[in-house]
Protein backbone atom coordinates (compact mmCIF):
# COMPACT_ATOMS: atom_id res chain seq x y z
CA UNK A 1 0.00 0.00 0.00
CA UNK A 2 2.82 2.35 0.96
CA UNK A 3 4.56 1.65 -2.32
CA UNK A 4 1.45 2.68 -4.28
CA UNK A 5 1.15 5.82 -2.19
CA UNK A 6 4.80 6.59 -2.91
CA UNK A 7 4.33 6.06 -6.65
CA UNK A 8 1.25 8.27 -6.63
CA UNK A 9 2.93 11.03 -4.64
CA UNK A 10 6.03 10.81 -6.84
CA UNK A 11 4.04 11.19 -10.02
CA UNK A 12 2.06 14.03 -8.47
CA UNK A 13 5.27 15.78 -7.49
CA UNK A 14 6.63 15.24 -10.98
CA UNK A 15 3.62 16.76 -12.70
CA UNK A 16 3.49 19.59 -10.19
CA UNK A 17 7.13 20.35 -10.83
CA UNK A 18 6.40 20.60 -14.54
CA UNK A 19 3.37 22.81 -14.04
CA UNK A 20 4.25 24.84 -11.01
CA UNK A 21 7.29 26.39 -12.63
CA UNK A 22 4.94 28.08 -15.05
CA UNK A 23 1.91 28.84 -12.95
CA UNK A 24 2.80 29.21 -9.27
CA UNK A 25 6.23 30.73 -9.66
CA UNK A 26 6.91 34.09 -8.06
CA UNK A 27 8.94 35.89 -10.66
CA UNK A 28 11.64 33.36 -11.51
CA UNK A 29 11.43 31.66 -8.12
CA UNK A 30 9.53 28.40 -8.18
CA UNK A 31 8.72 25.45 -5.96
CA UNK A 32 10.64 22.19 -6.32
CA UNK A 33 8.12 19.48 -5.34
CA UNK A 34 10.47 16.70 -6.44
CA UNK A 35 13.23 17.83 -4.08
CA UNK A 36 10.77 18.37 -1.23
CA UNK A 37 9.41 14.86 -1.78
CA UNK A 38 12.91 13.43 -1.92
CA UNK A 39 13.87 15.22 1.28
CA UNK A 40 10.86 14.15 3.30
CA UNK A 41 10.79 10.58 1.95
CA UNK A 42 14.45 10.03 2.79
CA UNK A 43 14.45 11.67 6.19
CA UNK A 44 10.98 11.02 7.54
CA UNK A 45 9.85 7.85 5.78
CA UNK A 46 12.52 5.40 4.64
CA UNK A 47 15.92 6.20 3.10
CA UNK A 48 15.52 3.32 0.65
CA UNK A 49 12.28 4.83 -0.66
CA UNK A 50 14.08 8.12 -1.11
CA UNK A 51 16.79 6.42 -3.11
CA UNK A 52 14.36 4.60 -5.41
CA UNK A 53 12.14 7.69 -5.80
CA UNK A 54 15.16 9.83 -6.63
CA UNK A 55 16.41 7.35 -9.22
CA UNK A 56 13.12 6.98 -11.12
CA UNK A 57 12.00 10.58 -10.77
CA UNK A 58 15.41 11.61 -12.06
CA UNK A 59 14.74 9.68 -15.27
CA UNK A 60 11.30 11.17 -15.66
CA UNK A 61 12.58 14.63 -14.86
CA UNK A 62 15.27 14.69 -17.51
CA UNK A 63 12.92 13.63 -20.30
CA UNK A 64 11.85 17.26 -20.39
CA UNK A 65 15.30 18.75 -19.94
CA UNK A 66 18.14 18.97 -22.45
CA UNK A 67 20.76 17.13 -20.38
CA UNK A 68 22.68 13.90 -20.74
CA UNK A 69 20.77 10.80 -19.66
CA UNK A 70 21.64 9.79 -16.13
CA UNK A 71 22.39 13.27 -14.84
CA UNK A 72 19.34 13.70 -12.67
CA UNK A 73 19.19 10.08 -11.38
CA UNK A 74 22.79 10.57 -10.32
CA UNK A 75 22.05 13.88 -8.59
CA UNK A 76 18.85 12.74 -6.90
CA UNK A 77 20.19 9.38 -5.68
CA UNK A 78 23.31 11.10 -4.38
CA UNK A 79 21.16 13.67 -2.57
CA UNK A 80 19.08 10.87 -1.05
CA UNK A 81 22.24 9.02 -0.04
CA UNK A 82 23.78 12.11 1.57
CA UNK A 83 20.55 12.87 3.41
CA UNK A 84 20.41 9.32 4.74
CA UNK A 85 24.00 9.72 6.00
CA UNK A 86 23.09 12.89 7.87
CA UNK A 87 19.73 11.56 9.12
CA UNK A 88 21.11 10.03 12.33
CA UNK A 89 23.22 13.07 13.17
CA UNK A 90 20.47 15.69 13.27
CA UNK A 91 17.32 16.30 15.25
CA UNK A 92 15.08 15.96 12.26
CA UNK A 93 11.85 16.87 14.05
CA UNK A 94 13.15 20.28 15.00
CA UNK A 95 12.33 23.14 12.72
CA UNK A 96 15.95 24.23 12.46
CA UNK A 97 16.64 20.94 10.67
CA UNK A 98 15.02 22.59 7.67
CA UNK A 99 18.35 24.26 7.02
CA UNK A 100 19.17 20.91 5.46
CA UNK A 101 16.28 21.34 2.99
CA UNK A 102 17.57 24.83 2.29
CA UNK A 103 21.02 23.42 1.54
CA UNK A 104 19.58 20.58 -0.57
CA UNK A 105 17.59 22.94 -2.79
CA UNK A 106 20.60 25.21 -3.06
CA UNK A 107 22.88 22.31 -3.96
CA UNK A 108 20.55 20.87 -6.62
CA UNK A 109 19.98 24.35 -8.05
CA UNK A 110 23.71 24.94 -8.18
CA UNK A 111 24.32 21.66 -9.98
CA UNK A 112 21.53 22.53 -12.42
CA UNK A 113 23.19 25.88 -13.11
CA UNK A 114 26.57 24.26 -13.66
CA UNK A 115 24.96 21.86 -16.14
CA UNK A 116 22.79 24.38 -17.95
CA UNK A 117 24.54 27.76 -17.75
CA UNK A 118 27.55 28.36 -19.95
CA UNK A 119 28.77 31.70 -18.67
CA UNK A 120 30.33 31.28 -15.27
CA UNK A 121 30.21 35.02 -14.48
CA UNK A 122 26.42 34.97 -14.37
CA UNK A 123 26.35 32.13 -11.80
CA UNK A 124 26.78 34.45 -8.80
CA UNK A 125 24.03 36.69 -10.03
CA UNK A 126 21.71 33.66 -10.40
CA UNK A 127 22.63 32.38 -6.92
CA UNK A 128 21.52 35.60 -5.25
CA UNK A 129 18.52 36.43 -7.38
CA UNK A 130 17.20 32.95 -8.04
CA UNK A 131 18.69 30.14 -5.95
CA UNK A 132 18.62 31.61 -2.45
CA UNK A 133 15.02 32.94 -2.76
CA UNK A 134 14.04 29.55 -4.19
CA UNK A 135 15.66 27.71 -1.28
CA UNK A 136 13.83 30.01 1.17
CA UNK A 137 10.49 29.39 -0.55
CA UNK A 138 10.98 25.62 -0.54
CA UNK A 139 12.06 25.72 3.11
CA UNK A 140 8.89 27.62 3.95
CA UNK A 141 6.81 24.90 2.29
CA UNK A 142 8.94 22.33 4.11
CA UNK A 143 8.11 24.12 7.36
CA UNK A 144 4.39 23.62 6.74
CA UNK A 145 4.89 19.94 5.87
CA UNK A 146 7.04 19.40 8.96
CA UNK A 147 4.37 21.04 11.11
CA UNK A 148 1.82 18.48 9.89
CA UNK A 149 4.30 15.60 10.29
CA UNK A 150 4.93 16.65 13.89
CA UNK A 151 1.24 16.94 14.61
CA UNK A 152 0.53 13.54 13.09
CA UNK A 153 3.43 12.04 15.09
CA UNK A 154 2.04 13.40 18.39
CA UNK A 155 -1.39 12.04 17.66
CA UNK B 1 24.20 2.08 7.57
CA UNK B 2 22.48 -0.89 6.10
CA UNK B 3 24.55 -2.87 3.68
CA UNK B 4 21.56 -3.32 1.38
CA UNK B 5 21.02 0.40 1.21
CA UNK B 6 24.59 1.01 0.23
CA UNK B 7 24.42 -1.70 -2.41
CA UNK B 8 21.28 -0.21 -3.93
CA UNK B 9 22.84 3.23 -3.93
CA UNK B 10 25.97 1.93 -5.65
CA UNK B 11 23.85 0.11 -8.20
CA UNK B 12 21.87 3.24 -9.02
CA UNK B 13 25.04 5.30 -9.03
CA UNK B 14 26.74 2.94 -11.46
CA UNK B 15 23.71 2.77 -13.75
CA UNK B 16 23.40 6.56 -13.81
CA UNK B 17 27.08 7.10 -14.34
CA UNK B 18 27.32 4.54 -17.13
CA UNK B 19 24.29 6.07 -18.84
CA UNK B 20 25.83 9.49 -18.47
CA UNK B 21 29.14 8.35 -19.95
CA UNK B 22 27.47 6.40 -22.72
CA UNK B 23 25.26 9.36 -23.59
CA UNK B 24 28.24 11.72 -23.54
CA UNK B 25 30.13 9.69 -26.13
CA UNK B 26 27.20 8.50 -28.25
CA UNK B 27 26.37 10.25 -31.52
CA UNK B 28 22.67 10.14 -30.84
CA UNK B 29 21.87 11.14 -27.32
CA UNK B 30 20.11 8.47 -25.32
CA UNK B 31 18.02 11.21 -23.73
CA UNK B 32 16.83 12.29 -27.15
CA UNK B 33 15.95 8.70 -28.03
CA UNK B 34 14.00 8.30 -24.79
CA UNK B 35 12.42 11.64 -25.36
CA UNK B 36 11.28 10.69 -28.86
CA UNK B 37 9.97 7.36 -27.53
CA UNK B 38 8.05 9.01 -24.74
CA UNK B 39 7.14 12.16 -26.53
CA UNK B 40 5.05 10.42 -29.20
CA UNK B 41 2.28 9.45 -26.81
CA UNK B 42 3.13 10.47 -23.31
CA UNK B 43 4.16 14.01 -23.97
CA UNK B 44 1.46 14.67 -26.55
CA UNK B 45 -1.16 13.43 -24.16
CA UNK B 46 -0.05 15.72 -21.37
CA UNK B 47 1.04 18.62 -23.53
CA UNK B 48 -2.50 19.92 -23.53
CA UNK B 49 -2.22 20.49 -19.81
CA UNK B 50 1.42 21.39 -19.72
CA UNK B 51 1.40 23.82 -22.60
CA UNK B 52 -1.73 25.75 -21.81
CA UNK B 53 0.39 28.90 -21.59
CA UNK B 54 1.69 28.30 -25.09
CA UNK B 55 -1.85 27.76 -26.29
CA UNK B 56 -2.85 31.02 -24.69
CA UNK B 57 -0.05 32.81 -26.52
CA UNK B 58 -0.98 31.09 -29.76
CA UNK B 59 -4.58 32.08 -29.24
CA UNK B 60 -3.56 35.71 -28.77
CA UNK B 61 -1.39 35.54 -31.88
CA UNK B 62 -4.25 34.08 -33.90
CA UNK B 63 -6.66 36.73 -32.60
CA UNK B 64 -4.20 39.37 -33.71
CA UNK B 65 -4.02 37.70 -37.11
CA UNK B 66 -7.82 37.63 -37.36
CA UNK B 67 -7.93 41.33 -36.53
CA UNK B 68 -5.35 42.07 -39.24
CA UNK B 69 -7.18 39.93 -41.78
CA UNK B 70 -10.50 41.52 -40.89
CA UNK B 71 -8.92 44.96 -41.39
CA UNK B 72 -7.49 43.86 -44.73
CA UNK B 73 -10.88 42.49 -45.72
CA UNK B 74 -12.46 45.84 -44.96
CA UNK B 75 -9.88 47.56 -47.18
CA UNK B 76 -10.51 44.97 -49.88
CA UNK B 77 -14.28 45.58 -49.70
CA UNK B 78 -13.68 49.30 -49.91
CA UNK B 79 -11.48 48.84 -52.97
CA UNK B 80 -14.05 46.53 -54.52
CA UNK B 81 -16.74 49.16 -53.98
CA UNK B 82 -14.52 51.85 -55.47
CA UNK B 83 -13.75 49.62 -58.45
CA UNK B 84 -17.45 49.05 -59.01
CA UNK B 85 -18.10 52.79 -58.83
CA UNK B 86 -15.38 53.49 -61.36
CA UNK B 87 -16.81 50.85 -63.69
CA UNK B 88 -20.23 52.48 -63.35
CA UNK B 89 -18.71 55.88 -64.13
CA UNK B 90 -17.21 54.52 -67.33
CA UNK B 91 -20.50 52.84 -68.31
CA UNK B 92 -22.46 55.96 -67.40
CA UNK B 93 -20.17 58.15 -69.47
CA UNK B 94 -20.62 55.96 -72.55
CA UNK B 95 -24.39 55.71 -72.17
CA UNK B 96 -25.09 59.36 -71.62
CA UNK B 97 -25.68 61.25 -74.89
CA UNK B 98 -24.35 64.63 -73.86
CA UNK B 99 -20.83 65.33 -72.71
CA UNK B 100 -20.43 64.77 -69.00
CA UNK B 101 -17.56 65.43 -66.64
CA UNK B 102 -17.17 63.01 -63.73
CA UNK B 103 -15.98 64.65 -60.53
CA UNK B 104 -15.20 63.51 -57.04
CA UNK B 105 -16.63 65.26 -54.01
CA UNK B 106 -13.78 66.69 -51.99
CA UNK B 107 -15.71 68.38 -49.25
CA UNK B 108 -19.29 68.81 -48.18
CA UNK B 109 -21.01 71.10 -45.74
CA UNK B 110 -21.79 69.41 -42.48
CA UNK B 111 -25.21 70.89 -41.93
CA UNK B 112 -28.20 69.51 -43.73
CA UNK B 113 -29.55 72.98 -44.46
CA UNK B 114 -28.25 74.29 -47.75
CA UNK B 115 -26.13 71.22 -48.40
CA UNK B 116 -23.35 71.91 -50.88
CA UNK B 117 -20.33 70.04 -52.20
CA UNK B 118 -16.92 71.02 -53.38
CA UNK B 119 -15.76 68.96 -56.34
CA UNK B 120 -12.28 68.42 -57.77
CA UNK B 121 -13.02 69.83 -61.24
CA UNK B 122 -13.19 73.44 -62.35
CA UNK B 123 -13.17 75.66 -65.39
CA UNK B 124 -9.94 74.08 -66.63
CA UNK B 125 -11.93 70.86 -67.19
CA UNK B 126 -14.76 72.74 -68.90
CA UNK B 127 -17.16 73.19 -66.00
CA UNK B 128 -19.37 76.23 -66.25
CA UNK B 129 -21.54 78.05 -63.77
CA UNK B 130 -25.16 76.76 -63.51
CA UNK B 131 -24.28 73.48 -65.22
CA UNK B 132 -26.60 70.67 -64.04
CA UNK B 133 -25.08 68.02 -61.80
CA UNK B 134 -26.35 64.47 -61.60
CA UNK B 135 -25.47 61.28 -59.75
CA UNK B 136 -25.83 57.62 -60.77
CA UNK B 137 -29.54 57.58 -59.95
CA UNK B 138 -30.76 61.09 -60.48
CA UNK B 139 -30.34 64.81 -60.25
CA UNK B 140 -28.08 66.26 -57.55
CA UNK B 141 -28.04 70.02 -58.12
CA UNK B 142 -26.22 72.64 -60.15
CA UNK B 143 -22.82 74.31 -60.22
CA UNK B 144 -22.91 77.41 -58.07
CA UNK B 145 -19.36 78.69 -58.26
CA UNK B 146 -16.43 77.72 -60.41
CA UNK B 147 -12.75 77.95 -59.73
CA UNK B 148 -9.86 76.91 -61.89
CA UNK B 149 -9.62 73.42 -60.43
CA UNK B 150 -12.57 73.21 -58.06
CA UNK B 151 -16.25 74.05 -58.13
CA UNK B 152 -19.05 74.38 -55.62
CA UNK B 153 -22.30 72.55 -56.20
CA UNK B 154 -25.59 73.69 -54.82
CA UNK B 155 -27.58 70.52 -54.10
CA UNK B 156 -31.32 70.07 -54.13
CA UNK B 157 -31.28 70.42 -50.38
CA UNK B 158 -31.22 74.16 -50.54
CA UNK B 159 -33.84 76.80 -49.76
CA UNK B 160 -33.01 78.53 -53.03
CA UNK B 161 -33.30 75.43 -55.15
CA UNK B 162 -36.33 75.25 -57.49
CA UNK B 163 -36.60 72.72 -60.29
CA UNK B 164 -39.39 72.30 -62.73
CA UNK B 165 -40.48 68.65 -62.67
CA UNK B 166 -42.95 66.52 -64.58
CA UNK B 167 -44.89 63.39 -63.57
CA UNK B 168 -43.97 60.56 -65.95
CA UNK B 169 -47.43 58.95 -65.68
CA UNK B 170 -49.82 61.93 -65.97
CA UNK B 171 -47.55 64.66 -67.34
CA UNK B 172 -48.50 67.07 -64.53
CA UNK B 173 -45.85 69.68 -63.91
CA UNK B 174 -44.79 71.43 -60.74
CA UNK B 175 -41.85 73.09 -58.95
CA UNK B 176 -39.70 70.94 -56.71
CA UNK B 177 -38.44 72.81 -53.65
CA UNK B 178 -36.86 71.99 -50.33
CA UNK B 179 -37.73 73.19 -46.87
CA UNK B 180 -36.45 70.52 -44.49
CA UNK B 181 -38.19 68.06 -46.84
CA UNK B 182 -38.78 67.92 -50.58
CA UNK B 183 -42.15 69.06 -51.81
CA UNK B 184 -43.83 70.08 -55.06
CA UNK B 185 -45.43 73.43 -55.33
CA UNK B 186 -48.05 74.62 -57.76
CA UNK B 187 -50.04 71.46 -58.43
CA UNK B 188 -53.81 72.02 -58.22
CA UNK B 189 -56.04 69.65 -56.21
CA UNK B 190 -57.79 68.29 -59.28
CA UNK B 191 -54.47 67.14 -60.81
CA UNK B 192 -53.91 63.41 -61.20
CA UNK B 193 -50.81 62.88 -59.08
CA UNK B 194 -50.42 59.73 -56.99
CA UNK B 195 -48.07 58.30 -54.45
CA UNK B 196 -45.33 56.28 -56.20
CA UNK B 197 -45.24 58.40 -59.36
CA UNK B 198 -41.81 59.08 -60.81
CA UNK B 199 -40.69 62.58 -61.55
CA UNK B 200 -38.35 63.88 -64.26
CA UNK B 201 -37.09 67.33 -65.08
CA UNK B 202 -39.49 69.08 -67.43
CA UNK B 203 -36.88 71.13 -69.28
CA UNK B 204 -38.48 74.45 -68.47
CA UNK B 205 -36.00 76.97 -67.16
CA UNK B 206 -32.48 77.52 -68.31
CA UNK B 207 -30.55 75.13 -66.04
CA UNK B 208 -31.76 71.53 -66.26
CA UNK B 209 -32.36 69.72 -69.55
CA UNK B 210 -35.50 67.69 -70.08
CA UNK B 211 -35.79 64.10 -68.83
CA UNK B 212 -33.34 63.90 -65.94
CA UNK B 213 -34.64 61.58 -63.18
CA UNK B 214 -35.52 63.48 -60.02
CA UNK B 215 -37.40 61.35 -57.51
CA UNK B 216 -40.56 59.61 -56.48
CA UNK B 217 -43.79 60.93 -54.94
CA UNK B 218 -44.09 59.65 -51.37
CA UNK B 219 -47.05 61.61 -49.99
CA UNK B 220 -50.10 63.29 -51.56
CA UNK B 221 -52.68 65.15 -49.46
CA UNK B 222 -55.73 67.15 -50.42
CA UNK B 223 -56.16 69.79 -47.74
CA UNK B 224 -59.67 71.11 -47.13
CA UNK B 225 -60.03 74.72 -48.22
CA UNK B 226 -56.70 74.75 -50.02
CA UNK B 227 -56.42 75.08 -53.77
CA UNK B 228 -53.12 73.23 -54.11
CA UNK B 229 -52.09 69.65 -53.36
CA UNK B 230 -49.64 68.87 -50.58
CA UNK B 231 -47.01 66.62 -52.22
CA UNK B 232 -43.85 65.21 -50.72
CA UNK B 233 -41.01 63.74 -52.78
CA UNK B 234 -38.06 61.47 -52.11
CA UNK B 235 -35.17 62.09 -54.53
CA UNK B 236 -33.63 59.09 -56.31
CA UNK B 237 -30.16 60.15 -55.28
CA UNK B 238 -29.12 59.90 -51.65
CA UNK B 239 -27.45 63.27 -51.30
CA UNK B 240 -25.72 62.50 -48.01
CA UNK B 241 -23.90 59.40 -49.22
CA UNK B 242 -22.88 60.30 -52.74
CA UNK B 243 -19.14 60.39 -53.54
CA UNK B 244 -19.02 60.90 -57.30
CA UNK B 245 -21.10 63.31 -59.38
CA UNK B 246 -21.35 64.12 -63.07
CA UNK B 247 -21.45 67.64 -64.41
CA UNK B 248 -23.34 67.93 -67.68
CA UNK B 249 -21.66 70.16 -70.21
CA UNK B 250 -23.89 72.98 -71.29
Amino acid sequence: MRIFALIFVSLLAFFLSLNIEKFISIGNVSLKPVIILLYFTTLYWKPMYGLVTGFFLGFLYEIYLPVFTGTYPLIFTSVAFCLSLIEKKIFKFRYNSLILLFCTVLFVGLVQIIIEVDKINSVFYIIFTHLIPEAILNSAVGFVILYFIKRYRHE
Amino acid sequence: MEKKFLQVYLLFFCISLSLLLFDGFADVKLGNKCYSLFSADFHNFFSKFLKSNDLKEENERLLEKIATLSYEKQIYNELKKENQELKEIIRFKFNYPKGIIPAEIERRTLEEINLSYQIDKGTSEGIERNAPVIGFKGIVGKVLKTGNNTSVIQTLKNYNSAISVKDTRSGIEGILKWNKKFFIEGVPQYADLRKGDSLLTSGRGSVFPKGLPVGIVTYVNKKMGDYLLEIEVEPFEDLTRIDVVFVIEK
